[in-house]
């Protein structure tokens, strides 16, 4: 099928040990409410169980919510785990407390966007739609 | 005397308010509404209660003052749980500590306590606590990357980095709080062996274990032990405490870490007390003493921005608990009727663009607790939605509470917002939502049964997804962050972590495993994994053995695991396909 014929998926996940679940909570339920499909992979999963994930469900984009300081680690795992394992279509998006120098060093290795805290719900519904319409 | 006479207000003056205010609402109000319409169609609090344009004793026209107001001190403990209040004892400052390795925080909380505070908290890197692999294995930074360690809370694998923790504080002298909810058990064995290696005896540590297992299904997907076990292993806490730790809170609930998740003012309290019934109740047939146990069960709020409403929430949270305990379980010991409460300013209410502003929302959520009587309080740092707090920003936010209570009159009388119309009308607004949220929990089955339909998930979704809507539509103004945006100026320093304090750790784990007496391991951990499978029962004692044997928490943790699983609400099903 193709992609304009189906809803637009995505998988949102939490990586490391951290609680904090709010802002995934929020993303999932603003992306249901525009129609897009979410698959919620849940907190504490590891790098291997995401991408295993998104590759098996076809989802479209992958979005990280990291609270925990572990970033750099997690989207450098995810991303390379998805070149390695044949999901380098995946977009790979996220938020939580990340330091803008170190957004822009992780949106320069290849994560495809990154949201910090306080994005309105739009601004990213409107990124989900827009790159996986292109 | 019946009902009528007790009522506060007489039925010739309500006839006549009555009157009164009808003609002023024809009257000038609608003149004036002509000329000057509202700014919006309708007034609510965060969490929908309507709000109109004044109150009066029409409004609370049903309270009787002695049955559900009282005076402090006494049942139903509305107007705060002791007699006198902040004019004999201030508020305890319990400010909240954990980053870097264990000396970085111990040379902050050995600050605080030469400046007289005598109440910390620690947090311990999530990382750590959580985890099931120790940062020494190479499986940690793939995991949860070794750069992440110290960012939200000390590192501290094993007793002997507690020993480093509390160096030079004397934990007979400071009251310590373990701010764990699952976990609670081995962060707690921690401090308790700590305290038997320094020769201090049990009975003499006061702190808080928040132990509030609960509160991990409550909110979201996080992948606990099952929750028949992490309300067996919290009942043990408890158990031991009240056997061995008698000052110890051994139960925090944290109404906080609900209402972070999402949930509304009246759903916090609702949920809160509805598991903290689901405690007693369990505790009861665990074989704890209810006359015992429950007065050590403290609660641990939040307070966000919707000022009178989080006001009136925690009255109205103070007499729901002691009908609950006096009425519902009928517990005849006073102390347990009292709601004690800690109370922490909204970490979620911080915003990361104009910082700065944050310092005036703390200042403001913390003289909203102080109005409302909390027995301790907790005050967040401006740069929390950046990072953990830098040495800057974890003083100013002590001078906040400091400035409070020297210098505005705030602690000279005992719960003043009493008799105001719209805060006693909230107050019984939302006692009366509460008790419906624990109602129907109760007809579900209880807490764990409302857990394993996805009950609260549900709940804690939509409620924060009505907040952060109204924030999207403007009818929620954030500063800074939908409404008088800027280009950001000002940049503050933020606190990045240690790399020094993360090889040192490292370095002492892999000393500590080297050294310690592997016989002794691994008797520890084999004896937790038989009292966790056999009931809980004794399980607190068998994990103060394995920290005093030096096991680490994830070893800890992966005994326990081996027993009994692990817990998820999400994805699961999905990995399994």
């Amino acid at each position: 099928m193709k992609r304009s014929n189906r809803k637009i998926r995505v998988l949102i996940a939490k990586c490391g040990r951290d609680g904090h679940s709010r802002g995934a909570t929020v993303v999932t339920a603003a992306l249901r409410d525009a129609g897009i499909e979410v698959i919620i992979l849940g907190m504490h999963r590891t790098p291997e169980e995401v991408v295993h994930a998104s590759i098996q469900e076809g989802v479209d984009i992958i979005g990280l919510s990291q609270m925990d300081g572990g970033h750099m680690a997690i989207f450098r795992n995810v991303a390379g785990l998805l070149r390695e394992r044949g999901g380098k279509d995946i977009l790979l998006m996220g938020g939580g407390v990340i330091p803008e120098d170190e957004m822009a060093e992780l949106k320069r290795e290849g994560v495809d966007e990154l949201f910090g805290p306080g994005t309105p719900l739009k601004e990213i519904v409107r990124y989900v739609k827009d790159s996986v319409r292109q | 005397m019946n009902g009528k006479e007790k009522k506060v207000f007489s039925k010739e003056a309500l006839a006549n308010i009555t009157k009164k205010h009808g003609k002023w609402v024809k009257g000038p109000l609608a003149q004036w509404l002509v000329k000057v319409p509202e700014r919006k169609k309708g007034f609510h609090t965060e969490s929908g209660i309507p709000i109109k344009e004044i109150f009066t004793p029409k409004d609370i026209k049903e309270i009787d003052y002695i049955r559900d107001i009282g005076f402090p001190g006494e049942y139903p403990f509305t107007r705060g749980v002791n007699p006198s209040m902040y004019r004999s004892r201030p508020w305890s400052v319990r400010q909240i500590t954990g980053l870097g390795g264990p000396a970085e925080t111990n040379a902050r909380m050995r600050e605080q306590y030469a400046q007289g505070v005598t109440r910390m908290g620690g947090i311990l890197d999530c990382n750590i606590y959580a985890a099931y692999v120790d940062p020494d294995d190479p499986e940690f930074d793939h995991l949860y990357g070794i750069e992440s360690l110290g960012r939200t809370g000390y590192i501290a694998t094993n007793l002997r980095d507690y020993e480093e923790l509390y160096e030079g504080i004397p934990l007979d002298k400071v009251s310590v709080a373990s701010m764990l909810g699952h976990f609670s058990q081995r962060e707690t064995g921690m401090i308790f062996a700590l305290a038997k290696r320094q020769g201090i005896p049990l009975e003499k540590l006061n702190g808080i274990s928040q132990n509030d297992s609960m509160q991990l299904f409550n909110g979201n997907y996080y992948p606990a032990f099952p929750p028949e076990y992490e309300l067996t292993l919290a009942l043990d806490l408890v158990r031991f405490c009240s056997e061995h730790v008698p000052k110890w809170n051994c139960l925090s609930m944290a109404g906080y870490n609900r209402q972070e998740a999402g949930l509304n003012a009246y759903q916090e309290i609702g949920v809160t007390i509805a598991d903290a019934a689901t405690f007693i109740q369990e505790g009861i047939k665990f074989g704890i003493d209810a006359e015992k146990f429950v007065p050590m069960i403290s609660f641990h709020w939040g307070f966000t921005m919707d000022f009178f409403e989080q006001i009136a929430k925690l009255r109205a949270a103070r007499r729901m608990w002691a009908m609950l305990t006096r009425e519902r379980f009928r517990i005849k010991n006073p102390a347990a009727w009292k709601m004690r409460f800690y109370l922490e300013t909204s970490g979620s209410c911080l915003t990361a663009q104009q910082p700065y502003n944050n310092i005036i929302r703390v200042a403001i959520q913390a003289m909203g607790g102080v109005l409302a009587g909390a027995n301790a309080l907790h005050t967040a740092s401006f740069d929390e939605a950046l990072c953990a707090p830098t040495d800057f920003s974890a003083q100013l936010s002590l001078r906040t509470q400091q400035i409070i209570e020297h210098e505005t009159g705030l602690a000279d009388v005992v719960d003043p917002l009493a008799g105001s119309y719209y805060v006693e009308y909230l107050t019984n607004a939302i006692e009366k939502r509460a008790w419906e949220y624990v109602d129907k929990i109760v007809e579900m089955g209880g807490s764990i049964a409302a857990i394993r339909k996805g009950f609260f998930f549900r709940e804690t979704q939509q409620a924060c997804l009505d907040i952060q809507n109204q924030v999207e539509n403007g009818d929620k103004v954030i500063v800074g962050v939908n409404r008088f945006q800027d280009e950001e100026k000002i940049k503050p320093s933020l606190y990045r972590g240690s790399k020094e304090a993360i090889t040192q750790a490292l370095a002492r784990l892999q000393q500590v495993k080297k050294n310690r007496d592997h016989e002794k391991v691994s008797a520890a951990l084999h004896r937790l994994q038989e009292r966790v499978r056999e009931g809980g029962r004794g399980s607190m004692e068998a994990t103060i053995a394995c920290c005093e044997a030096y096991c680490t928490f994830a070893e800890m943790n992966r005994a326990v695991k081996e027993i009994c699983g692990v817990y998820s609400l999400a994805g699961d099903s999905i990995l399994s396909r």
